[in-house]
């Protein structure tokens, strides 16, 4: 038999044991919400959906989920209309000190967030905004506008600059330039940054406690409450179901991106094959494009 | 399979074109005038400045000063997109999420041409390149020859009275950029469109050009046939530049008389050269001997004075197949490199042999 030399032994077992406590306490949200007692317990005693009915009873919870998308969908909005145009614009500019404002520019990742929530609740509340769903957006912005303008100007590094210069020299003005032939070749940038700023938003606290009133509940709030108030196993249940959630989502834009990628691998292999066809044949998408 | 596209060249005019970077002078004052249906080389070493007059004329450099017309129009302030200019870059520059029918339609439907013309002109196109059939591969899909050949397809597809080329070739091997080279000419040549060839090749500058614009530090030094430039330079830039050459400092022992004057390069050598009138006796020169214009014989010791002849010993031997090269000492401090082709009679001087370098008066270039 084959000898395994007892350092691979030692640095498995500490792989695991990494993994484990990065993700164990996830796994422990799920059992404890099956529980059918009014308190967090883990492991539970015997298993029942008593809370996961509870909260199809309850609208608020509802209510609160579907103002955190809505939330969330805004920041990711704004964050990506100021981020790519930030993006674009550093990428564009030849002057000193670029690194510096792209350094403060992405400084609401480093700053801790009560800091920016303060900010942010002494300006709303001089502007009235607090309660508005829009400013929670445009606060939770702050946070989103980061990741859209890393992930943007990761995309532009990859980007030939002379592409949009032939499109200019072709007759294209800089803004077709821009829709016909930059944006499509940043556009996974821009997605991935905006799905990191929706997330971002979705699950934000702090900024949202400061500008959120009474009701403007978004479901982190009504976590925290739930944590602070009640402590029963509806909290747990809600976080499964935004843990599977998430779970669904990510597996869905994996699956989607490979069957995408396979997709085209086979019109690659297709279009290679096909010499002598029309070539207005399989070209409609990119006709559109 | 001539196309039917009739397409007339532009005609260019430069004067005094200025452009700093950080007050060092990238275009210094440059002139230039470009007939139409001419292909122009900008010839010149990287840093010379060839690119940025280039990407003046593009429209994506705006220079400090002086004049560029196209077609006696101004286009100094004109945006690039309103320029009506082809444009082919080093790296090709297609569009990668496109296919290769769609980047060379692209610009016609920029130009609101309908789908059957667009049709029509894209395929006409892309036989003239070559590449029938290809129309809906995707761009990964091709070899760079191939995507170079989109790459012009694409910029001459909605005819361009100009066409710029920024180092197409640059980035192919040997084999396939010379048969590019002379595709290129021919095609430029049935549709007689104007081409502005930016390189630092200069068998390319050679092989392809109706003219040549050899370039250093932002100025032209010399602009002329390919023929003049290699062999009546103006400057000792020039002569390096194209071509091997031999540069031999001396003293003119005599005036320049219809067109020729003698000179003696130390240690009691004389050759005889053509030389400007403008040279004076006694006057320091530099001049110039092309290696392929010597040939080698023994050494005569002085009893054949037919031509100019420099005496020396071979000092290194370098066999490039179709020729050798051989380097003699010459004197004191000269070393004469000499080309002779490579035929199965050519008897194989030994280093250290005493020979000759010998060439007519014709091929001896004051500078």
């Amino acid at each position: 038999m084959r000898r395994v030399h007892p350092g691979w032994i030692l640095f498995y077992t500490l792989c695991g044991l990494i993994i484990a406590f990065l993700v164990l306490p996830i796994f422990i949200v799920f059992p404890t919400s099956l529980s059918p007692v009014s308190y967090l317990q883990f492991p539970p005693k015997t298993i029942s959906l008593q809370w996961y009915r509870e909260l199809a009873d309850n609208p608020e919870w509802l209510a609160s989920a579907l103002l955190s998308i809505r939330i969330g969908l805004m920041a990711a909005a704004i964050s990506v209309v100021f981020g790519t145009l930030t993006a674009t614009g550093i990428n564009r500019a030849r002057f000193r000190g670029k690194e510096v404002i792209t350094a403060i520019l992405i400084s609401p990742m480093i700053v801790p967030v009560i800091v920016l929530a303060i900010g942010i609740y002494y300006l709303f509340v001089d502007w009235h905004l607090i309660g508005n769903p829009l400013a929670i957006a445009a606060g939770h912005a702050v946070l989103g506008f980061p990741f859209v303008l890393v992930n943007v100007s990761v995309a532009y590094q990859t980007l030939d600059p002379s592409l949009e210069q032939a499109a200019r020299s072709m007759g294209a003005g800089p803004f077709t330039a821009f829709f016909k032939v930059t944006f499509p070749l940043i556009r996974s940038g821009i997605i991935s940054g905006a799905l990191f700023a929706f997330i971002t938003s979705f699950d934000e606290l702090v900024i949202a406690l400061f500008c959120a009133d009474i009701h403007n509940t978004t479901l982190p709030i009504r976590l925290w409450n739930g944590i602070r108030y009640e402590m029963t196993p509806v909290i747990a249940a809600v976080s499964s179901i935004i843990f599977l959630t998430y779970i669904v989502g990510y597996l869905l834009f994996e699956t989607v991106s490979l069957l995408r990628l396979r997709n085209s691998r086979r019109a690659a292999r297709v279009g290679g094959g096909s010499e002598g066809l029309h070539p207005l044949q399989g070209n409609i998408d990119d006709t559109i494009s | 399979m001539t196309p039917s596209v009739e397409q007339t060249g532009a005609s260019v005019h430069i004067a005094g074109l200025c452009k700093y970077y950080r007050k060092v002078a990238a275009v210094d004052q440059v002139d230039l005038d470009i007939a139409p249906g001419e292909f122009v080389s900008l010839l010149g070493p990287s840093g010379s400045g060839k690119t940025t007059l280039l990407m003046s004329i593009a429209g994506f450099v705006f220079p400090d000063a002086g004049q560029i017309e196209i077609n006696g129009e101004t286009v100094i302030g004109k945006p690039a997109h309103k320029r009506n200019i082809g444009m082919v870059f080093q790296d090709y520059a297609l569009f990668p999420h496109m296919t290769v029918f769609n980047n060379i339609a692209f610009p016609l439907r920029l130009r609101k041409f309908d789908t059957g013309e667009v049709a029509r002109k894209v395929d006409q196109t892309l036989k003239l390149v070559r590449l029938e059939g290809l129309g809906d591969r995707r761009i990964e899909q091709l070899s760079g020859g191939q995507q170079q050949r989109v790459a012009l397809a694409r910029a001459i597809v909605y005819e361009p009275g100009l066409l710029l080329m920024d180092e197409p070739l640059g980035a192919l091997d040997k084999k396939i950029r010379e048969h590019l080279q002379l595709e290129i000419k021919n095609i430029q040549k049935s549709l007689g469109i104007t081409v502005i060839y930016v390189t630092h090749d200069q068998e390319e500058g050679l092989v392809m050009s109706d003219r040549i614009a050899v370039m250093r530090d932002g100025c032209i030094m010399q602009s002329g046939s390919p023929r003049t430039i290699y062999e009546s330079p103006n400057c000792e830039f020039v002569a390096d530049f194209l071509g091997d050459s031999n540069i031999l400092e001396g003293e003119l022992t005599s005036a320049p008389r219809n067109g020729f004057a003698t000179i003696h390069i130390g240690d009691g050598i004389t050759i005889e050269g053509k030389a400007p009138a403008s040279r004076a006796k006694g006057e320091q020169v530099k001049c110039l001997i092309r290696p392929e214009c010597l040939t080698l014989q023994p050494s005569t010791n002085g009893r054949d004075n037919r031509d100019n002849r420099l005496p020396g010993k071979i000092a290194e031997t370098i066999y490039i197949g179709q020729a050798t090269r051989y380097y003699l000492a010459v004197g004191t401090g000269h070393s004469v490199c000499v080309f002779e082709a490579n035929r199965d009679d050519t008897p194989q001087p030994q280093i250290g042999a005493p020979v000759e370098a010998v060439c007519s008066r014709n091929n001896v270039m004051v500078l």
